[in-house]
């Protein structure tokens, strides 16, 4: 219960602050600026793709290419969201009284997650609103689009639990968010490394790109290896910033 | 009757630094317990192992019947109030909302915080946002906030930072009231005379040692100091001065008309005798000695020196 009301009150402050209406609407601006100019790209590609035996539909033109845009684009903008999670409550001097709250260490990392994830829900919940609207003038295929918002979800909450780890680790919200993103840029340089040759080092380099697991997730094919890999990824990060924050508690 | 709090042979080092080196100390219900120190004396750290922010390398802590950094910790903090040395909250929410978020995550309902707000005089701002508020409004928020819920316990590190007079003198009262109400407060301040009549026990604390603990009385019996006796009268005779003197008084002129005494407790009532004795004296006051004299007896002149500062 407790959880919540750390959540409502971590997703009300993300309300009250200006940077957190400035991203909805920088990213909304930028991804439907995208979306427009898939549509585009569909209506001028329409009379080729009607002359294929089994042409490529609107989810695949339109819907997928905006969603792998949209990481990108909250690769960027996640880390600006996360840094203040709990650095800012270190340096505006709020944590000692959240620490001495009849809490537990998980309650609170679990609370602030859960309210970063209400907030990229209202995130992702407004770009599955530009594909979905396409829904007025043609058909969609709900199976990719569904595998494709599944795993924007989880990459989503994937880069929330390493940007709440980053910033349990320094008192300056700058610092967390440059980090997040450094490491974020690193797992998606991995992949590129992967990708060079075809030793086993670079199977594991792979694996642990984040981006190929989304990847996988945007061909529609639901694998349960990308969602344990999710899973796990995400379960790290959030024992890691638990251990952090237990381990300050005692040692300062 | 166990205390609410029991502290036993507790040592805490932060790397090298040794924090606090076998300090024992309790507090009983009602009890009003302050915490005298320099700065880095070891008093913010004896807090946070009160409150289980911490735990200690050895010794025991027993806090109301319970080891604070047990299984039932969450049960046990309700019942704790707590304002730390340097409070913080959040700038964009208003004061209301801030103590309702705080109430909430207490387990209380929210409307304990709108008395509370009252009598800190804060309910005429309660509806701004709190970085518009004065360091006295957000010291009083914090003192707000600790006493949510009613606790048992009360810890509060410097409450009386940065508050004017008048408000100095709130936080006081409530400290009386608090006490009649049978709550235990352990708190440190700097402000050694503001304190003095609003505690019931000292424990006097220099680089992470337990120097000197006990009432007031107790402890200037302990460090023989005696009383101060301050008399008005007529005091043109000096040769009245040098039989007070003579008997083993310390003698200082105030005035024409006022003289202190510092006289050792084991010739108070001599010099009590003698003083009556004399004619057209009209006033006799008898002072224990003060928190200030008695910081200064126990306190950094006897600190140990090969210990460094710890960080509290």
């Amino acid at each position: 219960m407790m959880v919540f009301t750390l959540a409502a009150h971590e997703l009300r402050r993300l309300f009250l602050s200006p940077l957190a209406w400035a991203v909805l609407a920088v990213v909304q601006f930028i991804l439907a600026w995208m979306f427009l100019a898939q549509i585009e790209l569909f209506m001028q590609w329409q009379p080729l793709l009607q002359q294929l035996d089994s042409p490529r539909g609107l989810t695949d033109i339109v819907a997928v290419p905006l969603l792998g845009n949209a990481a990108i684009v909250l690769l960027l903008v996640v880390p600006l969201l996360t840094m203040r999670l709990i650095s800012d409550e270190r340096r505006g001097q709020t944590l000692s009284l959240l620490l001495s709250a009849p809490l537990t260490m998980t309650e609170i990392v679990l609370g602030k997650y859960l309210g970063l994830l209400a907030f990229l829900g209202i995130m992702l919940a407004l770009i599955a609103a530009m594909p979905l609207s396409l829904l007025l003038g043609g058909g969609l295929d709900f199976g990719l689009l569904a595998a494709g918002l599944l795993g924007l979800a989880l990459l989503l909450a994937s880069f929330a639990a390493l940007g709440l780890f980053m910033s349990a680790l320094t008192p300056q919200p700058t610092v967390a968010a440059v980090g997040t993103f450094g490491a974020l840029l690193l797992l998606w340089i991995l992949d590129w490394a992967g990708g060079l040759a075809e030793s086993g080092e670079s199977a594991a380099l792979r694996g642990l790109s984040l981006l190929r697991h989304y990847e996988s997730l945007l061909t529609g094919a639901v694998d349960s290896r990308d969602l344990a890999y999710f899973a796990l990824f995400i379960l790290a990060f959030l024992v890691l910033s638990i251990r952090r924050l237990d381990s300050d508690r005692l040692q300062n | 009757m166990t205390p609410p709090v029991r502290l036993e042979n507790l040592h805490k080092r932060y790397g090298r630094i040794q924090a606090l080196g076998g300090v024992s100390l309790s507090a009983r219900e009602g009890e009003v317990l302050g915490l005298l120190g320099h700065n880095g004396a070891g008093k913010t750290t004896l807090m946070k192992l009160v409150l289980g922010l911490t735990r200690p390398d050895s010794g025991r802590v027993e806090v109301l019947g319970r080891d604070p950094c047990g299984g039932d910790a969450r049960g046990l903090r309700r019942r704790i109030g707590y304002l730390p040395e340097s409070v913080g909250f959040y700038g964009e929410l208003t004061g209301r909302e801030v103590l309702r978020y705080f109430a909430r995550l207490k387990g209380i309902g929210r409307g304990a915080s709108e008395p509370l707000l009252e009598r800190l005089g804060l309910a005429p701002a309660a509806d701004r946002p709190v970085k518009g508020y004065s360091n006295g409004m957000r010291q009083r928020l914090g003192l707000a906030q600790a006493l949510l819920g009613e606790p048992a316990l009360l810890l509060l590190d410097e409450p009386t930072a940065g508050l004017d007079p008048d408000a100095t003198r709130d936080v006081y009262s409530m400290l009386d009231e608090l006490r009649r109400r049978g709550a235990t407060v352990i708190l440190s301040s700097h402000v050694l005379a503001g304190i003095e009549r609003h505690i019931d026990q000292a424990a006097i604390i220099g680089s992470g040692r337990l120097l000197a603990s006990g009432n007031l009385e107790e402890l200037g019996r302990r460090a023989g100091l005696g009383v101060t006796i301050r008399a008005g009268g007529d005091w043109a005779d000096e040769r009245r001065l040098a039989v007070l003197a003579e008997r083993g008084a310390l003698v200082r002129r105030r005035s024409a008309t006022e003289v202190e005494l510092r006289v050792p407790g084991a010739i108070k009532l001599e010099i009590l005798r003698v003083l009556l004795a004399f004619d057209g004296i009209r006033d006799v006051a008898v002072e224990p000695p003060s928190l200030e004299m008695l910081y200064d007896h126990y306190g950094p002149s006897t600190r140990p020196a090969e210990a460094p500062c710890a960080t509290s």
